[in-house]
């Protein structure tokens, strides 16, 4: 067992730390792209239950967290699958009164964190006039500016117990660099960490300290941005290829294969026949002892095609 | 030379190119494949090409994730990364919705009631920024009578609501709201006098009756005489076919 000073926890360790009930923030964007996914699955095999999700722009990890039953509450501004249709197993919990929604608008999630970060107790925006976004979502209050005079609606400070991403590379301290893609830049990891020291952060690759000075840059062509400082990072795991079936911004792509498959069995299961979902999980996750064995049964030939070739990680 | 016939498709690039002044700036959100693929994404981006190689050379679009488009149009696209939406810097924004309302109200959260929704949809995305923020929004979708309806279950794009011409500022918001819906079967815009969907143009080939048969509103919206779109020029056409899209990838012929 890892000692607290000691940040190099395995998945299983780390996830362990995630209690049932807890609020958690699950930074990734959009339906398949940059989902803490290896962690997901290792919250699901722990059987966590009753958890409140914080998150910009969802998919993947969030359906996949509803469909095994580990949710009370979400808290986000999308949980679709773009093209793979509906996210069923989000949508069916919904449906069902089995699970809560606060609905934020995608711009409106991080100024929740910039709330946190900055001590305050509350962050005012002047995008939802008019919308039943205020009707429904009793945490967000209006008020009048003391300033101008005009109103404003209050969003509540993001607090969750944990905050956790994936990214490429980190050190034994818990350094962290992201890879900076084409019209990408961990923005969202970067506010979503820095309201908290209770970052969980999985990797690809956990190099020893003294040597990730290597990818940091030291010049404005290198592509790698150090992002999370040491003294943030709580905790570090090693989780290579930790966002399959999602991808990570240059290092890997998608799985669109295993994404068809995914939504295909949550759409059956919304349907009325809850084989293949079953099976889902079956094999991919209670199946699987620990994330290697997951990869394994992936495959080496389909992981090797998802490398993304932009991404020259170490 | 025998004339070129437009698609649809074509009318509608053009038509969005046209609604595109020089210098100015547009937005899409992401989008979920299919039929919205092509009216949300694929037509407005040929549309912003069109209007690069035609009337308005310095015109941009920012845009979530769509690859593929950007492979397909590549220096016809004037792509940039980062807008402050909050300052009006965005000119033209896209939505798609499940359900649009004669106030131009969208909804992409649920369809029922909100707390037991008969289908809970994907969540309001950047939706609220778009229409409280963009200066002007084309809401693109599909042409089903259950898309329009009197009023939408959840309001997450607001449009004019019953407040008239002056009701974007009654309502606080510094866009000018919706200002057309466009689908594949025609146009419907939002005149200031009374702020209520109205069709506008209908394609050519497409009735009106057509027209009333796939509409759910239940107001008065077609007017005594409704014109046919204006057609994209044959200079247009070809640049569209032979060097915007040659394949024809985007837009279906």
């Amino acid at each position: 067992m890892s000692q607290l000073k000691e940040k190099l926890y395995s998945l299983a360790e780390a996830a362990k730390l995630v209690k049932d009930g807890s609020t958690i923030c699950l930074v990734g964007r959009t339906a398949r792209a940059n989902h803490p996914m290896a962690f997901v699955y290792e919250l699901v095999r722990q059987r966590v239950k009753d958890l409140t999700i914080i998150a910009v722009n969802n998919g993947l990890s969030i359906d996949l967290l509803c469909g095994a039953g580990c949710v009370k509450r979400v808290e986000t501004s999308c949980v679709g699958l773009e093209e793979f249709g509906l996210a069923s197993n989000f949508r069916r919990a919904v449906e069902r009164g089995e699970i809560e929604v606060a609905e934020y608008p995608e711009d409106l999630v991080m100024p929740r964190f910039y709330a946190t970060a900055h001590g305050l107790p509350f962050y005012p925006v002047r995008a939802l006039f008019g919308t039943d976004i205020l009707k429904y979502n009793e945490d967000i209050k209006e008020g009048i500016s003391p300033i101008d005079e005009k109103p404003y609606s209050a969003l509540p400070p993001a607090k969750p117990d944990w905050v956790v991403v994936h990214a490429p590379i980190g050190d034994t301290k818990g350094n962290v660099l992201f890879f900076i893609g084409a019209g990408y830049s961990p923005i969202w990891e970067l506010e979503a960490t820095r309201c908290t020291r209770n970052n969980i952060v999985t990797v690809e690759r956990i190099v020893p300290h003294d040597q990730i000075s290597r990818y940091i840059p030291t010049q404005f062509s290198r592509s790698y941005l150090p992002t999370i400082p040491e003294f943030r990072t709580r905790v570090i795991v090693e989780a290579p290829f930790g966002s399959h079936p999602s991808s990570l911004t240059g290092v890997t792509e998608a799985d669109n294969e295993f994404l068809g498959m995914y939504a295909k069995a949550g759409r059956a299961r919304l349907k009325g026949d809850p084989e293949p979902w079953k099976n889902f999980l079956g094999k991919y996750v209670y199946g699987c002892g620990t994330h290697t064995d997951y990869l394994k049964l992936v495959g080496a030939e389909v992981l090797a095609k998802l490398r993304d070739v932009g991404g020259d990680l170490i | 030379m025998s004339e070129l016939e437009p698609t649809k498709w074509e009318i509608m690039a053009a038509i969005i190119s046209r609604e595109i002044k020089d210098g100015e700036v547009m937005f899409l959100g992401m989008s979920t494949g299919g039929v919205t693929m092509l009216l949300h994404t694929y037509v407005p981006g040929v549309g912003l090409a069109l209007a690069r190689r035609t009337h308005a050379p310095d015109c941009a679009i920012i845009y979530t994730d769509s690859p593929d488009m950007e492979r397909i149009l590549g220096d016809n696209l004037k792509v940039i990364l980062d807008a402050n939406y909050y300052l009006g810097e965005i000119d033209i924004g896209l939505s798609s919705c499940a359900q649009v309302d004669k106030y131009g109200n969208q909804n992409i959260v649920c369809i029922g009631d909100y707390h037991k929704p008969r289908v809970r949809l994907i969540g309001p995305v950047l939706q609220p920024t778009h229409l409280a923020y963009f200066k002007r929004e084309i809401i693109a979708i599909d042409h089903e009578a259950r898309n329009f309806v009197d009023k939408v279950d959840f309001i997450s794009g607001v449009g004019y609501q019953d407040l008239g011409p002056k009701s974007r500022e009654k309502l606080g918001l510094p866009g000018t709201g919706p200002c057309m819906i466009m689908t594949d079967l025609c146009v419907f815009d939002f005149p200031r006098e009374t702020r209520t969907a109205t069709l506008k143009w209908i394609y050519p080939g497409v009735t009106v009756d057509e027209v009333r048969k796939n509409t759910g509103f239940v107001h008065d919206y077609i007017p005594k005489r409704v014109p046919e779109a204006p057609l994209p020029t044959q200079e247009e056409i070809r640049l569209i076919r032979e060097e915007l899209d040659p394949r024809g990838l985007l837009l279906p012929r």
